[in-house]
Formats: structure tokens, C-alpha cells, sequence
């Protein structure tokens, strides 16, 4: 362990250290940083999809610089910089590291790595453990997500060296939607495909660049479809779906095709489980539960 | 400047689609662009008169003015560009190609040439069916496309047999079955951004190969027509300047007295760019920026050229142009969601929609149809007429420059 006068010796004397001068770089950085921020965060807002996703990823980066230019203005002001000293403020940071806040600096090494990784950019859509929703920040220490529910998730970067990481669009403006159908099996497949081709082609969300394609497959309780189709904004996308749904099932009724009893069996479980467990009489069944079992 | 060179392309001209080459955009004008693009951003309104125009001095020129200055335009003088084009068609190949489409962005006059075409040739116009039709398709739809057997038929509003709706594209898939199974001679005339959707959605350009266009109205194009529909009066022609740099725009004097005193403007050729080649657009542009100047005013100019007094005088009447920097073009507001996107989009691809049908068409927006219809309407990108709603020629520009910009579909012109 260095005893006092070694540590004293790393350090410049007391009153050689411009203390002032050091506030103001530390002021300095904050407030580039604060305008970073703010000022990066609203000039995206105001540019379209295509501006906005090119100058919310390249926020951290900028973020890093100003860290790193602050820091390393100010290393030289507090110690001597010679080898000897660099290595022993080095081995104390080690220790401090390793010892006290070693989640903390695990942290920032992965936010560092995220940086520069970028397993996800501010604007993208990503599912990181049970939280789906948009990047706000990438800080140093951890990453701001909004759900959909309007709820901001705070996720250390610590996590990620153990968590896989959903990322949907991956830095495009677009991502891939699907919305499901669940239809009663009998049914004219070829018309309802086309039909659900045509509710995605109608959306004025689509992006029509990308395409769009209706996969069905059979299942126990009647058929799957799944429309695979993409927004042009990725922030559209639970409109997008909405839409899809909504028009699908008004096409999909004009056509006289039933809907999968899926949904009706769910019900009919719920239902059931809810009247064993109070005394009050179970509401009525749906009436497509009375027609024949698939 | 008002005569075509005996080398120069004739005004009306039609290229194949893949041929249309759209007149540059100069630098400047790019440079200008971004610049009100950052002013923008940075919610510092442009000032829309230049300080060294005095505002007062200039007045619109009113509708009595404008229809013998620059009078709405004949498009049946394309006819005959048309008619031997169509022509070259049916000896070549309308035996093996019964079907022909044109294919032109709004406001561009290609139907109304169609339509003329067919009258004169005696070829029948079909109606598009009606909106309520195509939503809920019949069996006989097609009945006048069938009853009409082997007769030419001209089909000039392609784009008006669809809806995007999802019951809106059958009647177009019916349409396309019946005209690509028969070996009928068959015209259609089909709006751009109808196009550039039924390309994506039901692959249109595979039912029809080769469409034409009308080739792009460029600087030389535009000062023709424009000196061409100015009428003479008092057996004095015009000479359009800008006021304070009294830079010559256009000279509708017979014999061509181009560029030998008088500084030339390049303001035609910025009309040509903003307007991608589309000669109702740039007449409109055109029309917008003629001004009258109230004060009589006699600027001499610095190479000690004549006066516009002096020039009255010679048998030329001076018009005043403003500046492009000064013009004033509608802009689209700005929202936080995209109701306004989506009203322009649909309004577009379907080259303008009555009021009853966009409901139809936009039902899941939180504002109320009305309210956003309005305020497109006061901003100049909107307007109503004959209970149909369309994008203004004077805004067509600036609403397709803002739908590429937000990446949605847009069409090839």
C-alpha cells in the first residue's frame, strides 16, 4: 500500500491544482452535454424518420468525446504527469473499480462497448429482457427505453453482457409488423389471403417499398394468418397493426368468414374457472362455442 | 426567345416514360432550398419581400389581366403531338399492342388531350364507374368496357377505378383481366400517382408496356408557350422583367432581340425545375408571379440600356416578374402526428376525392377530417371545388417534395 507521502508525490501540491480552472472544465462539459442532449434530441424530433435516425445514434458518441476530452484536460492539472504517476493512478482506479463500485464501472465499459457495438441506436425498437419499446438515450451508465404504455424502463448496460437483445428495425426508419387472424377453418384460403393482402396494401401506414406477404398456417382451433408488413415509421407501428386488424376483421366479416375459436375457447376457460370460484352464475356463452367443436 | 429555333424540340412532344428527363434544378436554387430548410428549423421565418422590392409598388395582376397575359391554357393544341404519336402506334404495333396507356403527373393537361383525341378520332370514352361501385364490386361492372365489343375504347381517367380501400383494388384487377385478355384497341390515360400505386399493388406495368408521356415543359419549352399565349394588343408585345435588376424574363417580341443589351434572367428555368417539367404547374407558377407596378417608375439601367418607359415607347409593353426567392409558395404546417401526410397522400394517389368518400378512405384519425382539410385548404395546398377535394397546382410541388422527404410513396415524374 503507498503511504501518504507516495500518494502525496503522485499529486501535485495543493496549491499548484487550478481548482477553478477544473470547475469550469467539469461546468464546461455539463453544459455541452445538457445542450447535447436537448438540442440534439429536438433538432430529431424536427428533421423527418430518415434525419432523425441518423442524429440520435451518433448522441452517445458525441456524449463519449465530451467526456473524454474533459477528463483527460483534467488528469494533467491534478497529477504530475510522468509514467510513474500515470501508473499509480491507474492501479488506484483499478482498485476502486474492482472493489467499490465494480457494477457501476462494469456499466460504463458496456456502455462504452455499446457505443461503439451499437446493439441499438436511439430511435430503435428493442425488447431487452420483458421491456419492448423505443431507445430514448444511451447514457454512459444505462439506456432509456419508452414502452408503449408510456413508461420510461431505465436498463443498466451492465445487463447486457448476459441478455440477449431484440433489436427490430436495427437503425432503419422501418420494422417488420405482424398481425394475426384467427379464422374458423372453413373457409376460401386463396380469397382471404388476397383479401389480407389487399387490407395491407390499402393502409396508408404501409410502406410500400418493403413487402407484404400473408402466411397461413393450420392449427388445432382453425387457421393462422399472419400478415408481415412494415410501417413506415417505425413509432406507427401499433397504429399500423391496429389498423390492420380492424380493417382485416370488417374484410374478413363482409366476406361471411368466421373468426377462429381460439379467442372463444380462452373465454369459455376464463369463464368457466370465474364461476367455480365465486357463487355467482357464469355470464352466458358465446354463441360460437355452441356450433360444432373443430 | 419567343421563336423556336429551327433545331429546338417542338413544344408538345411525347417520350417514352423512361425517356422524361426532368430540367435541372440549378445549384442555387438547391443551396436556397436548405438554407430555408435550416431557417425552418430554427423557427426563423423567412422574410418574404426583399427589402429592396418595395412591396407597395407591385400588385397581382387581377383575372381580367391575367386572361389575355397568360390566359389559361389550350391543351388541344397537343393534340396533334398526340394524334402522331398515337398514330405511330396503331401502324406499328396496334395489331400486336391493342393496348396503349400515358401516363403524366396532375395538372399536367395530358387527359383533356386524351379525351380531345378520342372526340375528333371518334374512339369511345368510358366512364370510370362510381365510387360506391368500386366498393362494393357487381358482376356486370364492366359492362361498358364489354358493350362496346371491338370498338377503340379510351380509357382517360385509369386512375379513378380504384379506391384505396380494401375492397378498392378488385375493380382494377377486373379491368386489367378483361383489356389484357381481349385484342381490343384500348387508350388509357392514367394519373402518376395512381400509377406509381397500382405499380406496387396490383403490377399495372406488366398489364401495359411501353407508356408514354408528354415530355418536359423546360426553360426553352416554357418560354415559347408562355410568349405564345400572351396576346398581342395594340400591336405591342411584352416584356417581362423583374422590378429593381429589370433582368429580362421573357420577350414575346417577333423578331428576337435576346440578350444583346438586356441581362437575361434565369427565372424560367428555376419555373421548369420547381415545377418538374409539368407545364400546368409552371403556367400556374407563371401566373402567380406576374405583378403590376403602380408607380411609374423609370429605372436606367447600369449599362445605360433603355428604360422601360423608352421600351413602351418602341411598340413593347413592360410586365413585372418577381424575383423566384420572392415568390410565395404554400408550405405544409407543422404537426407532431401525420394527419396531414396521410390527407395529401390520399388526395394525391387518387388525383383528388369528393368529400363523402374520404371517410371512407382516412377513418382512424383522432381529428376530425374538416378541421385538417381547412387548414390545408388556408395554406394554399388544398382546394375545393365541385364537391372534390385535390392538391393546388401552385402546392403540388411542395406537397411532393414533402411526402419524399417523409419517404412515402411518390410518383416517377
Amino acid at each position: 500500500m503507498p503511504d501518504q507521502d507516495q500518494v502525496m508525490q503522485v499529486l501535485r501540491d495543493f496549491h499548484q491544482i487550478p481548482f477553478l480552472r477544473i470547475l469550469l472544465i467539469a461546468a464546461g462539459a455539463w453544459v455541452l452535454i445538457r445542450l447535447e442532449m436537448t438540442l440534439g434530441k429536438r433538432l430529431a424530433e424536427k428533421l423527418s424518420g430518415r434525419f432523425r435516425l441518423y442524429i440520435l445514434p451518433s448522441l452517445p458518441i458525441l456524449r463519449l468525446i465530451i467526456v473524454i476530452v474533459a477528463v483527460a484536460w483534467v488528469v494533467p492539472l491534478v497529477i504530475e504527469p510522468t509514467p510513474q504517476n500515470l501508473v499509480a493512478l491507474l492501479g488506484a482506479t483499478a482498485l476502486a473499480l474492482g472493489f467499490a463500485i465494480k457494477d457501476y464501472a462494469a456499466s460504463l465499459i458496456a456502455g462504452i462497448v455499446a457505443t461503439f457495438e451499437r446493439p441499438f441506436r436511439p430511435g430503435d425498437w428493442v425488447q431487452i429482457g420483458d421491456a419492448y419499446g423505443e431507445v430514448l438515450s444511451v447514457g454512459l451508465r444505462a439506456l432509456r427505453l419508452l414502452t408503449p404504455d408510456d413508461t420510461v424502463v431505465t436498463i443498466p448496460h451492465l445487463k447486457f453482457w448476459s441478455t440477449s437483445i431484440y433489436n427490430a428495425n436495427d437503425g432503419q426508419r422501418d420494422l417488420q409488423c405482424v398481425t394475426h387472424f384467427y379464422l374458423h377453418p372453413r373457409h376460401d384460403g386463396l380469397a382471404v389471403r388476397q383479401k389480407l393482402r389487399d387490407v395491407a396494401l390499402t393502409s396508408p401506414y404501409l410502406n410500400l417499398a418493403r413487402p407484404v406477404v400473408v402466411v397461413a398456417a393450420e392449427g388445432e382451433w382453425g387457421t393462422h394468418y399472419r400478415i408481415r408488413a412494415y410501417p413506415i415509421e417505425s413509432r406507427d407501428q401499433f397504429q399500423f397493426m391496429s389498423d390492420l386488424t380492424v380493417r382485416g376483421k370488417a374484410a374478413l366479416t363482409e366476406m361471411g368468414v368466421e373468426m377462429g375459436w381460439r379467442q372463444a375457447i380462452r373465454v369459455e376457460t376464463e369463464t368457466v374457472q370465474r364461476s367455480k370460484a365465486s357463487d355467482f352464475p357464469a355470464p352466458p356463452i358465446p354463441s360460437a362455442l355452441h356450433k360444432e367443436p373443430i | 426567345m419567343t421563336h423556336s429555333d429551327d433545331d429546338s424540340p417542338p413544344l408538345w412532344q411525347f417520350v417514352p416514360l423512361d425517356q422524361y428527363t426532368r430540367p435541372p434544378e440549378p445549384a442555387e436554387e438547391k443551396m436556397r432550398r436548405g438554407l430555408r430548410g435550416l431557417r425552418k428549423l430554427l423557427k426563423r421565418p423567412r422574410n418574404r419581400m426583399h427589402d429592396a422590392v418595395d412591396k407597395e409598388s407591385l400588385q397581382m395582376m387581377g383575372g381580367e389581366d391575367l386572361g389575355w397575359i397568360a390566359p389559361a391554357p389550350q391543351w388541344n393544341y397537343g393534340i396533334p403531338a398526340l394524334d402522331e404519336c398515337l398514330q405511330n402506334w396503331l401502324k406499328h404495333s396496334g395489331g400486336t399492342c391493342p393496348l396503349k396507356v400515358l401516363v403524366a403527373p396532375p395538372h399536367s393537361g395530358i387527359r383533356q388531350m386524351v379525351e380531345g383525341w378520342a372526340a375528333v378520332k371518334g374512339w369511345r370514352i368510358i366512364e370510370p364507374p362510381h365510387s360506391g361501385d368500386i366498393l362494393t364490386p357487381k358482376k356486370d361492372l364492366l359492362r361498358d368496357v364489354h358493350a362496346f365489343g371491338e370498338v377503340p375504347i379510351v380509357i382517360s381517367r385509369l386512375e379513378k377505378w380504384y379506391l384505396r380501400h380494401h375492397n378498392g383494388l378488385e375493380v382494377m384487377r377486373r379491368l386489367l383481366e378483361h383489356l389484357t385478355s381481349r385484342q381490343q384497341l384500348t387508350l388509357l390515360c392514367c394519373d402518376s400517382w395512381a400509377w406509381a400505386y397500382l405499380k406496387k399493388t396490383v403490377r399495372v406495368d406488366l398489364a401495359f408496356s411501353s407508356p408514354i408521356t408528354l415530355g418536359a415543359f423546360d426553360e426553352k419549352r416554357l418560354s415559347r408557350w408562355f410568349a405564345s399565349l400572351a396576346q398581342v394588343k395594340d400591336a405591342r408585345h411584352f416584356v417581362f422583367r423583374h422590378p429593381e435588376s429589370e433582368k429580362v424574363v421573357l420577350d414575346t417580341s417577333p423578331t428576337d432581340a435576346e440578350g444583346e443589351e438586356d441581362e437575361r434572367s434565369d427565372f424560367l428555368s428555376r419555373v421548369a425545375a420547381h415545377s418538374r417539367g409539368n407545364p400546368g404547374v409552371a403556367h400556374t407558377l407563371w401566373r402567380h408571379s406576374l405583378r403590376l407596378w403602380l408607380k411609374e417608375k423609370e429605372t436606367p439601367q447600369e449599362d445605360g440600356g433603355k428604360t422601360s418607359r423608352e421600351q413602351e415607347n418602341s411598340g413593347s409593353r413592360t410586365l413585372w416578374v418577381i424575383p423566384w426567392q420572392l415568390i410565395d409558395l404554400p408550405e405544409v404546417p407543422h404537426v407532431d402526428d401525420n394527419r396531414f401526410i396521410f390527407l395529401l397522400h390520399t388526395l394525391i394517389l387518387h388525383n383528388g376525392l369528393p368529400t363523402d368518400l374520404l371517410p371512407h378512405l382516412i377513418h382512424f384519425l383522432s381529428h376530425p377530417l374538416a378541421e385538417g382539410l381547412q387548414v390545408l385548404q388556408a395554406s394554399g395546398l388544398v382546394r375545393h371545388g365541385q364537391g372534390t377535394w385535390e392538391v393546388t397546382p401552385l402546392g403540388y410541388s411542395v406537397v411532393r417534395r414533402f411526402l419524399l422527404e417523409e419517404e412515402y410513396l411518390v410518383d416517377d415524374f
